[in-house]
């Protein structure tokens, strides 16, 4: 309990009659206030400290980021179904066997599956609002942003894991696959597919505008195999042209990936 | 604990879903009760912090859930009304994937998933796939899943939707049990659900707050507007078309006809003890008008 | 420490400066949102919503704005209307009314209960006045703030201000000596 004395400057202002200093600094000093035990104070300070900024070292930043990763990866790891895996690793299985068995062209088998994983990662993504989990999904402690976010990283890494081992046992099998040629047909179609298709699942949120995508890049991709002059009009560019196409590749693999992310999981609006 | 709906208001387009609505809940259970389209879900979805309301705010503790997010989220358990499951997941996957969600360690998932199929009688299920499963079964799957993180806060969207009732008072004793140290939030129209395990009832209609009150006293309020009238075919139509009609039991050719009716609506209706029943058809017959 | 000082140090990420605003500023904020609503529970929460406005808000702070205090207790007015504009309170919180759970350890019992019954009398009348009056008498007479500050508080003009403080002194004189008076009938009878 506080019972101050009460002391205020009253030279500015007039009083009502009869109201001097003494009447009112005791007439208010009644009104005692019973303070709070400290208990009360730590749990306003406990949940102050949620909003303190943090200050931390890079190398701290950098672990906890890692750790961060880790943890969002391994939780994706639950969700993305098996079927996932099993299939894309069949893809690439095949796409090898038919270039070593049968002579297919190489070139044209890598551009065609290369962002394949990507684009039916998407699907997985976007599978939790297909079978009504996603509300659910929202209400949980870590974000559906952030397991947005990890599954399509997680998806990314691996497509690229795949084509980067494709591309060795390819170059291995064949000593006149070129390493230039077969990076640019397999991260060019990567990034521009994945970006399409991101922004493509955007605008309408489908599964089935998903599973469009990918049937519209294997007919773009027989089409163009139909005609080889694209590929080697492609592969006469030179090399700080390809740069140019790769990174504006990458800068809207980067752009779209930003508004997927906008558009499916920040507004909390559930349909 | 104290959780506060501060002015809330939620609107689709032009439509005013829930207006500026208030309420207070602390440790114990209550039930939203209302019509088809009352605003219930809508509520419920803003108190699991999955949908933004176009005005207003959610506090806990005086802190706004805005602010708190993931430290929000990691109280609650939420099951909603429309809960759908990934159907080549086995019962025990899909509960490890919201475990993990939930930010909980194996090791301690585990252990709970173990205790949560026990006690909601799905433990032979536990490696069955859940495409396979019935509306019931799916619905106890959700109630596991809520409980999964041991809530501080549980809102349940219409639970016992689709449960048999032998599952229905499983689920009532489960929460009676577990409600001491929770806020609990349940909607429903099924008013048995509600009626005897909460301390408070909310009675919603068209986005706004209509009454609260435990179920006693809300009971108690219409006292007197509850009758028994006995009649036949013949008398039974006039009577519909007078009055807001409760059961109707037929017996032979005699009809007993429970009603609700600010006066006596005939000399020889009987008074009635009202129940929680009368007092939902009460508030909310004008509705269908 | 100064307050400036300890904000700086907030800023860089300091937790325990943040502590020692808090206990700083715990007292002044609390015992006005109590003195406000007349109410315990209600204003242990007012009073963490108000830090924590307070600390969101903490890097648009700027010294020349003027004393921490003033900018603190400016928040805690802001919570208070905001809560009672609310039609929760309209709708439930009114018949909340508490009894009054004020300890304290009186020698005296009668002396214990004069002073209980003057404390109840001066917390109704406070409690009466419209909320702009008592804002502005409890800013001044509690806090000891110039007009000019309260002016700012509150979002008024400083005439206004003199002029809430007037009639708000008037409508509490009026409410005790009222009181006093029924009492005096009601102790002859
Ligand atoms: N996404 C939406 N878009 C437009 N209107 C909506 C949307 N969701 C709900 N509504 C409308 O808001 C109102 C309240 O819906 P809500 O689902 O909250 O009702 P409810 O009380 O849960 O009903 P029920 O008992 O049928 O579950 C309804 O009229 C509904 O049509
Ligand atoms: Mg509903």
């Amino acid at each position: 309990m506080i019972k101050e004395e009460k002391k205020f400057d009253i030279e500015e202002m007039d009083l009502p009659e009869g109201m001097t200093t003494d009447y009112l600094s005791d007439l208010f000093s009644k009104y005692t206030v019973n303070m709070p035990d400290e208990c009360e104070i730590e749990r306003v300070i406990n949940s102050l400290s949620e909003y303190i900024p943090q200050k931390t070292k890079w190398y701290e930043k950098l672990y906890k980021n890692f750790k961060y990763f880790i943890e969002r990866w391994n939780i994706s790891l639950y969700s993305i179904s098996h079927a996932y895996w099993i299939f894309t690793l069949c893809l690439y299985i095949f796409g090898f066997y038919i270039v070593y068995s049968n002579g297919v062209n190489p070139y044209i088998t890598i551009m065609l599956i290369s962002p394949l994983p990507f684009v039916l990662g998407i699907l997985e993504v976007i599978k939790g609002r297909e079978e009504g989990v996603l509300e659910l999904e929202m209400s949980c402690r870590i974000s559906n942003r952030e397991m947005v976010f990890s599954k399509l990283t997680l998806a990314g890494i691996y497509n690229i894991i795949l084509n980067t081992l494709l591309s060795i046992m390819l170059i291995n099998i064949n000593e006149n696959v070129d390493i230039l040629k077969v990076t640019m047909v397999c991260l060019t179609p990567f990034t521009f597919v994945s970006a399409v298709s991101l922004y493509i699942c955007s605008k309408t949120r489908g599964y089935y505008s998903c599973m469009a995508c990918i049937f519209i890049w294997i007919a773009i991709s027989f089409s163009i195999s139909m005609s080889p002059k694209y590929i080697n009009r492609f592969f006469s560019i030179d090399f700080f042209q390809y740069l140019l196409i790769l990174i504006s590749g990458v800068l809207l693999l980067i752009f779209n990936t930003k508004k997927f992310l906008k558009t499916n999981v920040l507004e909390k609006e559930v349909n | 604990m104290k959780l506060e709906i501060r002015n809330v208001t939620k609107k689709y387009g032009k439509f005013c879903a829930v207006k500026n609505f208030s309420y207070e809940f602390t440790e114990g259970v209550y039930g939203l009760l209302g019509p088809n389209g009352a605003g219930k879900t809508t509520i419920i979805r803003i108190l699991a912090d999955v949908l933004n309301p176009t005005d207003g705010s959610v506090m806990l503790n005086g802190e706004d859930i805005k602010d708190m997010d993931y430290r929000y989220r990691n109280l609650i358990g939420y099951l909603p009304q429309d809960f759908g499951v990934y159907k080549n997941f086995t019962a025990h996957r899909f509960l490890m994937y919201i475990a993990a969600l939930k930010g909980l360690s194996k090791t301690e998932s585990q252990k709970r998933i173990e205790e949560l199929l026990e006690i909601t009688n799905l433990k032979e299920y536990s490696n069955v796939k859940t495409g396979t499963f019935s509306g019931g079964m799916k619905r106890r799957l959700g109630i596991a899943q809520a409980l999964l993180n041991d809530p501080k806060i549980l809102i349940m969207d219409e639970p016992t939707a689709g449960l048999d009732p032998k599952e229905r008072v499983r689920f009532r004793n489960l929460l009676s049990e577990i409600s001491k140290d929770k806020i609990v939030i349940l909607s429903t129209h099924i008013v048995s659900d509600i009626e005897y395990i909460s301390k408070e009832i909310v009675l919603i209609k068209k986005g706004e707050i209509l009454k609260t009150g435990s179920s006693e006293s809300l009971t108690n309020e219409i006292k007197g507007k509850v009758w028994k009238v006995l009649t036949d075919e013949n008398g039974l139509k006039t009577i519909e078309e007078r009055f807001t009609v409760g059961n109707i039991f037929r017996n032979g050719n005699k009809i007993e006809t429970r009603i609700i009716s600010e006066n006596r609506p005939d000399d020889s209706a009987e008074a009635e003890i009202p129940t929680m029943e009368d007092v939902f058809l009460y508030y909310f017959d004008e509705l269908s008008e | 420490m100064e307050d400036e000082a300890l904000i700086r140090e907030i800023l860089s990420g300091s937790k325990s400066a943040m502590e020692l605003l808090v206990k700083k500023y715990y007292n002044i904020v609390f015992s006005y949102i109590y003195r406000y609503s007349g109410n315990y529970h209600l204003s242990y929460d007012l009073t963490q919503e108000t830090f924590i406005k307070m600390i969101k808000a903490i890097r648009t702070f700027k010294i020349s704005d003027g004393k921490f205090k003033s900018y603190i207790l400016k928040i805690a007015v802001n919570t208070c209307k905001d809560y009672y504009k609310s039609n929760y309170y309209k709708n439930v919180g009114k018949n909340f009314e508490e009894f009054d759970d004020e300890k304290i350890s009186g020698e005296n019992v009668s002396d214990f209960f004069e002073y209980k019954e003057d404390r109840q009398k001066v917390k109704k009348a406070i409690l009466n006045l419209p909320d702009f009056q008592r804002e502005a008498i409890l800013l001044k007479f509690y806090y000891d703030m110039k007009i000019s500050e309260i002016a700012d508080i509150t979002n008024a003009n400083e005439s206004t201000v003199k002029s809430r403080i007037y009639q708000g002194l008037e409508k509490v004189r009026k409410e005790i000596e009222g009181g006093e008076k029924l009492d005096k009938r009601r102790k002859e009878i």
